[in-house]
């Protein structure tokens, strides 16, 4: 009586029992959201056991600190292990929460003028002059002002900053930088570079900082790695150098030939990110099944 | 004579007009063929919160009235500033913080204008003014005007249809998506890849239309 013996609702959870089969998931929206809000949520302190009586409590608090240091660490909670590999992975600007390839910011620049190495490289100079400037700028200016008319102060920020920034750039590729048309100005307003102005929650200088150097990089590396495929596709050159000697996909020098590259690529890149949460994830499961949270 | 010349003016003017806002929303459409504001367009596509008409109707009144401020800048205040520059200092570097106040007068005036819708949608309209008025779409709009020399009577009908192009490219990858969420669909191509290559596909069959890319 297999079935039966199937059906029976108190028959013993059976270990679960793991395969070889790979899984490639994609990073999806939820593990992002999830991601999201485990870094928006500040790490809360260690809270004491509710079943223990207040006046225990009080006894507690003045205890000599030789005493505490003596106390035995306290576990990680699954929760907080999964907390933990959230937040790693909304850092994770170059990989598993890239700019472009895993959110979708800066697609004008990627899908439209990125289409060789060299506009690419041209892009790349711009996002590192402009991106941390702007978002550190910006953050300041932000500070005085209450954190009001947030959307304003990214973009002029980014507008101000574009007025070095075009110099040095233009110092850099001389004539060549015209080659990129409007989208060398349209930097101000692109949402790689001010995207943090959806926010509501206002960062430090410091931090916008280090998380406007990850975002760099991470962009900068969507625009080479795109740059470059698309030029050996289209013309079969990488940076002017022949490398083919036939012209595979001539469209993918054009905006429609940029976007389903990029969809393409998008799509390798976020099943193997995601095949790396999902080994993440469960080696987290594993490590802390047994707890209890 | 002059009354028919007069007449003759005005249908020609009317028929500038329509033609060049045709042309913004299909054949040089923001999105489709230049790829502006698809960032924005892939995240409002699949935000439950936040509706298209919600979004795209501060994009269309900042884009019709930032135009004619555009123009102005493009044909007065650029020639007068140009006395007034170092000559180490190209003038290009000062396009961006120029156009985007125009757009952030526009944004301004749409602010006041708002006030004639109930107060439920003039609430909804005024959250998404400012992300709407710092689009890529609104200043490209006037930086493609700006390159092609255009007259004031060509700034309004291109930026109303470039507003009303980004309008009609939301609805369509927005039906795209309520197909694109089948079974069907392997995992790893849904959500932004499955977009992408919906808005390239699109594209492309704009392009075969047009026979030739448009100017970036």
């Amino acid at each position: 009586m297999p079935n039966m013996e199937h059906n029976n609702p108190k028959r013993k959870k059976k270990p679960v029992q793991h395969t070889q089969t790979v899984i490639i998931p994609q990073i999806t929206p939820e593990i992002l959201e999830q991601a999201r809000r485990a870094a928006e949520t500040p790490p809360t302190p260690p809270q004491p056991a509710p079943e223990q009586p207040r006046q225990e409590q009080r006894t507690e608090q003045p205890r000599p600190a030789a005493q505490q240091t003596h106390a035995k660490p306290a576990k990680r909670t699954r929760a907080e292990a999964e907390a933990e590999l959230y937040q790693s992975i909304h850092d994770d600007h170059l990989w598993l929460n890239n700019p472009v390839m895993v959110r979708g910011l800066g697609l004008a620049p990627v899908v439209a003028v990125a289409s060789d190495g060299d506009n690419a490289l041209m892009l790349c100079a711009a996002a590192i002059l402009l991106l941390t400037t702007t978002r550190m700028l910006a953050v300041a200016v932000c500070h005085l002002t209450g954190n009001r008319f947030r959307a304003l102060v990214y973009s002029f920020s980014a507008a101000v900053l574009y007025i070095p920034a075009y110099l040095i750039l233009y110092h850099l590729f001389g004539a060549d930088l015209s080659v990129l048309g409007i989208y060398l100005p349209l930097l101000v307003v692109e949402p790689a570079i001010i995207k943090r102005l959806e926010a509501p929650e206002l960062e430090s200088v410091g931090e916008a900082f280090r998380r406007g150097i990850n975002n760099t990089v991470g962009l900068c590396i969507s625009l080479l790695l795109v740059g470059s495929l698309r030029e050996v596709l289209s013309v079969g050159t990488l940076f002017g150098h022949t490398i083919l000697n036939t012209q595979l996909l001539p469209l993918a020098s054009q905006p429609a030939g940029g976007f389903l590259l990029l969809g393409f690529i998008s799509a390798i890149w976020t099943a193997v990110g995601g095949a790396y949460v999902h080994y993440k994830r469960e080696e987290v499961r594993h490590l802390y099944g047994n707890r209890k949270h | 004579m002059v009354t028919g010349s007069i007449e003759m003016t005005v249908f020609q003017a009317i028929g500038q007009f329509i033609s060049y806002a045709v042309l913004a929303i299909f054949a040089e459409n923001v999105v489709f063929s230049r790829a502006l504001g698809v960032s924005r367009l892939t995240k409002l596509v699949s935000d439950p919160d936040v509706k298209t008409w919600q979004y795209c109707t501060p994009v269309i009144l900042v884009q019709l009235l930032s135009a004619p401020a555009g123009w102005a800048a493009h044909n007065l205040l650029f020639n007068w500033i140009r006395t007034w520059l170092p000559a180490w200092m190209p003038i290009a570097t000062l396009r961006p913080v120029i156009y985007l106040t125009c757009a952030a007068l526009a944004m301004a005036v749409v602010w006041l204008l708002l006030s004639v819708f109930p107060a439920g949608q003039r609430a909804a309209f005024r959250e998404q003014l400012p992300l709407a008025t710092c689009n890529c779409c609104v200043l490209g709009t006037l930086l493609i005007c700006a390159n092609q020399n255009y007259t004031l009577l060509q700034y309004i009908a291109f930026g109303l249809g470039s507003g009303v192009g980004y309008l009609v490219a939301v609805l369509v990858v927005d039906e795209g998506r309520r197909r694109l969420r089948s079974k069907d669909i392997p995992a790893v191509f849904r959500g932004l890849p499955s977009y992408l290559i919906y808005i390239g596909i699109l594209s492309l069959a704009i392009y075969g239309l047009m026979g030739h890319g448009v100017t970036l």
